[in-house]
């Protein structure tokens, strides 16, 4: 059975913030995240969950699939703007000076240096606290694979912040 | 001996086995390189949490506050609105959930809360309760309708204790500084509270102010949010400190 409507939006404003955050620090841009954001709402609001499936982790598995198939290569921000659904982008110059923490903003650049798949295996467990077997489920790849990659990840991300300006 | 970042790594998350954990332990105590390594990849984890959270500065956009807005047609859901509605304590105080899924104190009190990235300001408060934290002990053990004094000038009051449709026992609480409040809903998990929606507002005196939402006009959405959630009444007294003395187990 299927989860109703209702208790899917429920799942979804409850993990909201959570989500947003993960969207944010697998694009890197605001308003990226934000498109990831909305795209993986739809969908989850569309579709919900398989039978048994966990609602949260089912979240992050397609918020991750549509970051991969979608966002990365642009699609979804060309076909929402066709659509006349998204707003202007008035954050988009003064997003920066609006962060106005350059160290976040080397943090943001230093993830966005390192391979796709060691930022989302780093976003799931440092922002999500999953265990490994979840951030595997949701990844759909071995236990193995994930502490490897994480592992890459933290030691590039540590050094990447240590000598921000050469990134090594 | 000399481990691999991918131990450490492991070491950080507690997936090592139980020997290899106690090794590394004793290992970081008296061997400061490792001790330094371990120190660099915690810190990475840190920075990645503090550079997401910046994102909660910005309101969350129209168009996914509008996917999350409730159909106003749903005839099952305004059935059970109407069930759920007088089992809930009256609350004197809403928010404005659409512009503060994100939110936001502006009070400095990061370090007692036990939120995450909250070295930065605007504070933001959703996410994982710090294990140990001050805030972490309310939520465990104490009694909803109390104000409980952290250090300094902040205070917390849990409002009320329920169990939410998920099965999890989850409390709404007030955090009071001088001149600031944040009213937050936060859920038990696994032993591990998490903040999911946190609204700011303002105290009207001191620790035993009343909290007082910093915007008007959006009461429905939050009260939909807390009647979503619930799953019958509120706790009574009897019934809460039984679950507290019993650590949250039925």
């Amino acid at each position: 059975m299927r989860s109703d409507a209702s208790t899917v939006r429920q799942h979804i404003v409850a993990n909201i913030a959570q989500l947003r955050r993960f969207a944010f620090s697998l694009t890197g841009t605001a308003h990226d995240a934000d498109d990831l954001l909305q795209a993986t709402v739809e969908r989850v609001l569309k579709k919900g969950a398989p039978d048994g499936a966990d609602m949260g982790k089912w979240m992050y598995r397609v918020c991750k699939n549509i970051w991969i198939d979608e966002v990365r290569a642009r699609r979804v921000r060309v076909r929402a703007v066709e659509t006349g659904k998204l707003e202007t982008r008035q954050f988009e110059d003064g997003e920066r000076q609006t962060l106005d923490r350059l160290s976040l903003a080397e943090v943001t650049d230093a993830m966005q240096r390192l391979p796709d798949k060691h930022r989302v295996v780093l976003s799931l467990i440092a922002l999500e606290g999953c265990s490994y077997r979840e951030a595997a489920e949701i990844l759909e790849i071995p236990a193995g694979t994930v502490m490897s990659r994480l592992a890459r990840a933290r030691q590039a991300l540590a050094d990447g912040l240590a000598a921000p300006q050469n990134g090594n | 001996m000399r481990y691999s970042d991918e131990q450490l790594s492991a070491y950080l998350d507690g997936e090592l086995p139980p020997e290899e954990r106690q090794e590394i332990d004793q290992a970081s105590r008296t061997d400061a390189d490792m001790a330094a390594r371990l120190k660099r990849l915690r810190q990475a984890d840190e920075m990645v949490r503090r550079a997401a959270a910046s994102i909660d500065d910005r309101p969350l956009s129209e168009s996914v506050r509008d996917l999350l807005e409730e159909p106003a047609g749903d005839a099952d859901n305004v059935i059970s609105l109407a069930e759920r509605q007088p089992t809930r304590p009256t609350m004197g105080w809403v928010g404005a959930l659409a512009a503060s899924i994100a939110l936001i104190v502006g009070f400095g009190a990061g370090s007692q809360l036990g939120t995450e990235d909250t070295a930065t300001s605007p504070l933001q408060m959703t996410g994982p309760v710090a294990a140990g934290s001050p805030l972490f002990g309310v939520l465990e053990a104490g009694a909803s309708a109390t104000d409980h004094p952290l250090d300094g000038d902040l205070s917390v009051r849990p409002v009320a204790t329920f169990k939410a449709q998920s099965g999890q026992y989850c409390r709404e609480f007030d955090v009071f500084a001088p001149d600031a409040a944040t009213r937050a809903v936060a859920c038990r998990a696994d032993g591990a509270w998490r903040v999911t929606i946190a609204i700011a507002g303002t105290a009207s005196s001191g620790s035993t102010g009343t909290y007082t939402p910093a915007t008007s006009g959006t009461e429905a959405a939050l009260d939909r949010y807390l009647n979503a959630l619930i799953d019958g009444a509120a706790l009574g007294a009897d019934e809460e400190a039984a679950l507290i003395e019993k650590n949250w187990q039925e």
